[in-house]
C-alpha cells in the first residue's frame, strides 16, 4: 500500500548484536519485519541504520517470505533465498529460487527487482542464467 | 523498721527513674541528622572522586558519589547515587544509578536497581541506555544482565530481555525479545 511507506519499521528478533560502530544490527536467529501491510520473515538479518532510521535491511533463509497489500486490495506474497530491501530506493532486490505470486499471476526468476511504489517487477542479472517467467492469470485482467 | 523503708523508697525510685528515662529516649530524644544504618567494622566517605587508573598512568575511569560505605567483613563497598565514567579513546561510557556495589577484588560494579548508560563520542551516534540488575567486568570492560534493556538512538528505539555489552567494541547483544521500531 501507498501508506506502507510512510509507517514506520518494526523490527522483532529472538537475540540480535547491536554494533553500534558500524551502525548496524545483526539478527542470526532471524527477524521479522513489519511496515504498514508489508511483513517480512527471515532466518537472517542484517539492518544497516544511520542517521535516523533504517537504510538498508539484507534478509536471508531457505527462505526469506514477504507479503505486501496491492493498492488494489490484492495481496502479493515473495519468496527468495536472499531479499535486499533498500529503503532509500524504495526497492527489493530479490535473489535465488525467486517467486512472485499476485492474482495477476506467479513470476518466478532467479534474480529480481521489485519496486515497491510502482510495483514493477524487473529481471536482473546476466541473460544466460536467468530463467524469467512469468504466468498471466487469463480469469484476473 | 526505719531502715527497711528507706531502702524501699529508694528502690522505688530507681526504677522510677529507668523507666522515665527509657520512655524519654524512646519517644522524645531527638533524632540523630543522618541516619546511618548500623554497619559492621569498615569506614565510609563523603564526597567520593575515585579515579582509577592504568599501567601507564592513564585514567580510565572515575566513580562519583556523595557518600560510600565499605564493609571490612564482606570488603564490599556500596556507593549511594554513583556516576562511574569509564573513559575510552573513542569517547566515554557514563553510568548513573542511585546505588552501585564494587565487589571484594573490586574487579565488578554492580547496579542493582534502575540504571542509566549514555555513550558520548564524535564518530558514533549518541546512544542512551537503560536496564537494572547490571554487572560492570571492570577489566573485560563488558556489562551481563537478565533484566529487561532499553536502547535509544536518533531514529530508533529499541527493547529486549537479557543483554551483553562490550565497551570497547560498542556492541550490544540482545538476548532475547528483540523489538526495534525505526523512525521512517
Amino acid at each position: 500500500l501507498t501508506s506502507d511507506r510512510k509507517a514506520k519499521i518494526v523490527i522483532e528478533g529472538p537475540g540480535c548484536v547491536s554494533k553500534l560502530k558500524l551502525d548496524q544490527t545483526e539478527c542470526k536467529k532471524g527477524l521479522k519485519i513489519v511496515q504498514g501491510s508489508m511483513i517480512i520473515k527471515s532466518t537472517y538479518g542484517m539492518i544497516h541504520h544511520k542517521n535516523k532510521g533504517v537504510e538498508n535491511i539484507l534478509m536471508k533463509g531457505d527462505q526469506v517470505y514477504m507479503e505486501q497489500m496491492m493498492d488494489d486490495k490484492d495481496k502479493m506474497v515473495i519468496r527468495a533465498n536472499e531479499v535486499d530491501y533498500r529503503k532509500a530506493d524504495e526497492k527489493v532486490y530479490l535473489k535465488g529460487n525467486v517467486s512472485i505470486t499476485s492474482s495477476i499471476g506467479v513470476t518466478t526468476g532467479e534474480e529480481i527487482e521489485f519496486n515497491l511504489l510502482t510495483q514493477e517487477i524487473t529481471a536482473k542479472g546476466e541473460e544466460a542464467t536467468q530463467q524469467f517467467r512469468m504466468e498471466i492469470d487469463q480469469n484476473n485482467d | 523498721m526505719l531502715e527497711k523503708s528507706r531502702l524501699t523508697q529508694l528502690l522505688i525510685f530507681g526504677i522510677l527513674a529507668i523507666v522515665s528515662y527509657a520512655i524519654y529516649n524512646k519517644y522524645y530524644a531527638p533524632e540523630s541528622d543522618t541516619e546511618y544504618e548500623p554497619f559492621t567494622k569498615g569506614y565510609s566517605l563523603e564526597g567520593v572522586i575515585i579515579r582509577n587508573s592504568n599501567e601507564s598512568g592513564e585514567i580510565t575511569s572515575t566513580i562519583e558519589s556523595p557518600s560510600m560505605i565499605h564493609y571490612a567483613d564482606t570488603e564490599l563497598s556500596e556507593i549511594k547515587s554513583p556516576k562511574y565514567t569509564m573513559h575510552q579513546s573513542d569517547g566515554d561510557w557514563v553510568f548513573t544509578s542511585v546505588v552501585g556495589e564494587i565487589n571484594k577484588g573490586q574487579t565488578t560494579i554492580y547496579f542493582p536497581e534502575l540504571v542509566d548508560l549514555s555513550f558520548d563520542s564524535e564518530s558514533t551516534e549518541a546512544v542512551a541506555i537503560q536496564t537494572s540488575q547490571l554487572t560492570i567486568d571492570l577489566n573485560e570492560k563488558t556489562g551481563v544482565t537478565d533484566s529487561k534493556i532499553s536502547i535509544k538512538r536518533p531514529g530508533l528505539f529499541l527493547t529486549g530481555l537479557g543483554s551483553v555489552i562490550n565497551f570497547t567494541d560498542q556492541s550490544i547483544e540482545i538476548l532475547e525479545d528483540m523489538y526495534a521500531e525505526f523512525e521512517n
